[in-house]
């Protein structure tokens, strides 16, 4: 469900990156003040963990796939705050290094993912959990519902996102200039997704690692460690009622934000698509409509209030139930049990089935291999990825911070141009750059073209028949009814793809021509808090181990296994592993901090060289400048 | 320069990983910490280091007492430290930087010596331990042996005078492992306080001059000179650091405590 750079207009994605600003910065206040540094190496942990089950892709009816998100899981174990900071992490890795969801649009997915989800899910859970024990069946399944909640939640978030965009950015003939689909169609297409298989899917690999975790008495949030101070108990209500009224304020905020001055209210009914509240609209204006989805949000939030009063009244303290007692494991040490012995027949029997030969992990498809090889692809790209950045070439020479200033700022500028020629200008300076860099030029256009119609292409694809977008017909496909692919569908649908491809192709050459450390101190002089580069970096540093991790869970329960699995015992294989290397991943964790406090860790990043801007670094920014400015000009005519 | 007095920590209710263990360690000396898996040997050292902190019980260092909120202070903690240091039993943990050049700078950049001075030890210490063409590529891409010697560059350029060793030549290839010995060796001529726990007792009369034996109820079983404490099979065996040894000398099977590493008689 992340949405790409260019999909949405940069509007959009400013507002949705400013209202993540105060969240992010209540997050990381929250931290701080009630866990110092200890939360850092786990909070990171965290994240890469999110990241990892991010990968493992299910199949959904239809051809398509979904995956976990993990955030409601982050709340439920950290707390939500933590989870918000987790998510952030992990998206951010995800949009700088390996070009999936935008950098620009990062506001826009952390609304959904990193916002929406984790508060919503945790008040589900915590609704759902009450006052049971903290190794109860009951709290796994409560989490297991917060997961449902939570990630429904994010999907809505992002279906409404999606869906204003054609309302509000369009051309003068009517033709969307960003996502082409409006709410009636974005919003069922996601729902119908979430509602059944990820919701299903998020609720399983939640609950199985929830359970995972009681059985190994890894301890669950407590609501001081969760920010929640023990005395307000209906504050989360209150936060997770507002995140979802917020995540839903796109409508309001970019109704208000577009129509004031450049559209009439008349603009808004010539366009294609579905215009939601149109009454609202039509009868009172955006002023009036504003006006009253504030009132809607502060009754909605009083009411989430004073329930979570009431409930809290109600609930009893957590009983704390003694653990379950150890059961011993098979026969006593030192004998070697009957079943183990080569000679008694039976074990060569039992053994018969298994296959030898090729590697086990690429016999056959299933979603558990393909995840796997998911995985592995990009842990390579990765580390391909640094050897390019260590080559010697014009951007690799540049200061890191000026590279990435003029790299992210090509990002934004990509999502103002409406002019194909623009763009396509945009894609040879790219070919350029990467050529006096050193950097195989087919490579690179492989991994942004080839990724764009997966992100994109796919998606926008019915926007090129009239049905969608009305005009002259280039190809009929059936006259009665009538269906042809129209030249604006085409032209609408081909500009968005081709400015995903652009934003992404810049993040990747960014992601190509520098090594993780030099991209996180860039990003530092760009203003991005210390502490949470801190978490980034290490978040990076564990992926490398929690896949090889994964992949080696994955190969050791293949290595015991006869044939092939069905598919509900994979899912329930997946939804263990996911819980052991959560187990596996915070434990890292915890070591890590340990190996940093022995060492003089006090809570913030340092680093031994200072960067220094030559003149080199000053022609280029000047040159990119000058570049930028023409496409500006140029692009936003057309 | 370690005074720990009848320290006790467990990690849960209910299970204890150390009990009611006193230890004093003087400038120079060579500890050596003994015991099965699971004995307490890690814990022991983390109680040293400062990470976990005794309940019951007191560590005092360098003439301060060190408990949590004592090295909640900024000043205490820096000096503290300074002055230990910790090489992890797995490598991987402690190499958390991106490249080997920013791990063994972390510690001394987080205690605030001044960088020229830092890059200096980094060049000395990488041309010691045979680093230099390692600086800058990662460190979980290194082999086994060139992991270790990042993670102990990284304590070392802190110029502790305490170093702590958590099961220093497991995992290493025979040559490492003879290189590690003779470097601790040096270490050790150099005025370094080593404290190393181990379940290899081969190493240990190389390793240290005193023993310290934990026995599995996480208590001190027995304490003295490495000779007599390696003199002592019943006591080792009753601890679970050494085995029955079972073998075949012609017809007759002959048992007899072993540990690899010295010599027994045979007297039939």
């Amino acid at each position: 469900m992340h949405i790409p750079d260019s999909a949405v207009s940069p509007a959009t994605s400013l507002l949705a990156g400013a209202a993540m600003l105060p969240v992010w910065y209540a997050a990381a206040r929250r931290l701080k003040a009630t866990l110092a540094t200890r939360r850092v190496p786990l909070l990171a942990a965290g994240a890469a963990f999110c990241f990892t089950i991010m990968m493992f892709n299910i199949p959904v009816p239809g051809g398509t796939t979904v995956h976990a998100v993990g955030g409601v899981l982050l709340a439920v174990l950290l707390g939500p705050w933590a989870a918000v900071m987790g998510m952030t992490v992990t998206l951010a890795i995800q949009a700088l290094f390996f070009a999936d969801g935008g950098v620009l649009a990062i506001g826009a997915n952390c609304l959904a993912m990193a916002f929406a989800m984790p508060f919503a899910g945790y008040a589900a859970y915590r609704v759902a959990a009450g006052g049971a024990a903290a190794d109860s069946r009951r709290r796994a399944v409560a989490a297991g519902i917060g997961a449902y909640v939570g990630v429904n939640v994010a999907a809505l978030v992002v279906a409404v996102i999606l869906g204003v965009q054609p309302l509000l950015h369009h051309d003068a003939a009517g033709h969307a200039l960003y996502f082409p689909f409006g709410l009636s169609l974005t919003v069922p297409a996601m729902m119908i997704a979430h509602l059944t298989v990820a919701g299903l899917g998020e609720a399983a690999l939640t609950f199985l690692a929830v359970r995972y975790l009681q059985k190994a008495r890894i301890p669950l949030a407590d609501p001081q460690a969760a920010g929640t101070a023990a005395g307000r108990p209906g504050v989360e209500w209150l936060l997770a009622g507002l995140g979802v009224l917020i995540a839903l304020t796109p409508l309001g905020l970019l109704a208000k934000g577009s129509t004031w001055g450049e559209e009439s209210v008349e603009d808004l009914h010539g366009v294609p698509g579905s215009i939601p509240f149109p009454d609202y609209l039509s009868g009172h204006g955006p002023l009036a409509y504003c006006v009253s989805g504030l009132v809607g949000a502060v009754a909605v939030g009083m009411l989430l209030y004073a329930t979570g009063r009431l409930l809290a009244r109600r609930r009893r303290p957590p009983a704390d139930g003694p653990p379950p007692g150890g059961s011993g494991i098979g026969p006593g040490p030192g004998s070697i049990p009957d079943w183990l012995r080569t000679d008694a027949g039976a074990g060569g029997r039992e053994e018969s089935g298994h296959r030898r030969g090729a590697l086990p992990l690429f016999r056959g498809r299933d979603f558990v291999e393909k995840s796997l090889a998911d995985l592995a692809e990009s842990a390579r790209t990765a580390l391909v990825a640094e050897t390019w950045a260590r080559r010697d070439g014009l951007l690799q020479r540049l200061d890191p911070r000026a590279k990435v200033v003029a790299l992210l700022g090509f990002v934004v500028l990509t999502a103002f141009l409406r002019n194909p020629w623009t763009l396509l200008a945009l894609v040879a300076l790219v070919t350029a750059l990467a050529a006096v860099s050193r950097i195989p030029v087919g490579v690179l256009h492989r991994r942004v073209w080839l990724s764009v119609p997966l992100a994109v292409g796919a998606v926008t694809l019915p926007a090129v028949l009239s049905a969608v977008t009305p005009g002259r017909a280039l190809v009929v496909l059936s006259r009665d009814p009538y269906l042809a692919v129209t030249a604006p569908g085409v032209a609408q649908a081909g500009l968005l793809a081709l400015r995903v491809g652009v934003a992404v192709s810049f993040v990747v050459l960014l992601a190509l021509t520098t090594p993780w450390n030099d991209l996180m101190r860039g990003l530092g002089a760009l203003g991005v808090p210390r502490s949470f580069l801190t978490v980034l970096a290490m978040a990076y540093r564990y992926l490398g181990v929690l896949s090889h991790s994964a992949y080696e869970t994955f190969v050791a329960r293949k290595s015991r296994t006869v044939g092939r699995a069905r598919s509900r015992e994979r899912r329930g294989f997946l939804g263990g592993a996911a819980g052991g290397l959560l187990g596996r991943t915070l434990a890292l964790g915890e070591e890590v901090h340990a190996a940093m406090i022995a060492r003089g860790f006090g809570g913030d990043a340092r680093s031994l060289a200072s960067l220094r801007l030559t003149a080199a670094d000053a022609a280029w920014l000047a040159a990119m400048a000058m570049i930028a400015l023409l496409a500006a000009f140029w692009g936003t005519l057309g | 320069m370690f005074s720990l007095e009848n320290a006790g920590f467990a990690y849960e209710p209910g299970r204890d990983a150390l009990r009611a263990v006193s230890l004093t360690v003087d400038r120079g000396d060579r500890v050596a910490i003994l015991g099965a898996n699971g004995a307490g040997k890690s814990t022991l050292l983390r109680v040293l280091a400062g990470l976990l902190h005794p309940n019951p019980g007191t560590l005092r260092a360098f003439g301060e007492e060190i408990s949590e909120p004592s090295l909640k202070d900024r000043e205490t903690a820096h000096r503290f430290r300074r002055r230990v240091g910790l090489v992890f039993q797995n490598a991987d943990s402690q190499l958390f930087s991106p490249t080997v050049r920013d791990e063994i700078a972390f510690g001394p950049l987080q205690l605030d010596l001044p960088p020229d001075q830092i890059e200096r030890r980094i060049a000395d210490l990488a041309g010691m331990l045979d680093l230099v063409d390692l600086l800058d590529r990662p460190p979980y891409r290194l082999s086994g042996g060139e992991k270790r010697k990042v993670a102990l560059a990284s304590v070392l350029v802190v110029n502790p005078d305490a170093i702590l060793l958590d099961e220093p030549t497991q995992g290493l290839d025979p040559r490492t492992r003879g290189w590690l010995l003779h470097f601790l060796a040096d270490l050790h001529h150099a005025g370094k306080t080593l404290v190393t726990a181990t379940n290899d007792l081969e190493l240990v009369p190389d390793l240290a001059d005193r023993a310290l034996v934990l026995n599995e109820s996480h208590g001190i079983e027995a304490e003295g000179p490495v000779r007599e404490i390696l003199a002592d099979a019943r006591l080792l065996q009753s601890v679970n650091v050494i085995h029955e040894h079972a073998h075949h000398h012609g017809e007759r099977l002959h048992a007899h405590p072993h540990f690899h590493g010295t010599d027994h008689d045979h007297d039939h």
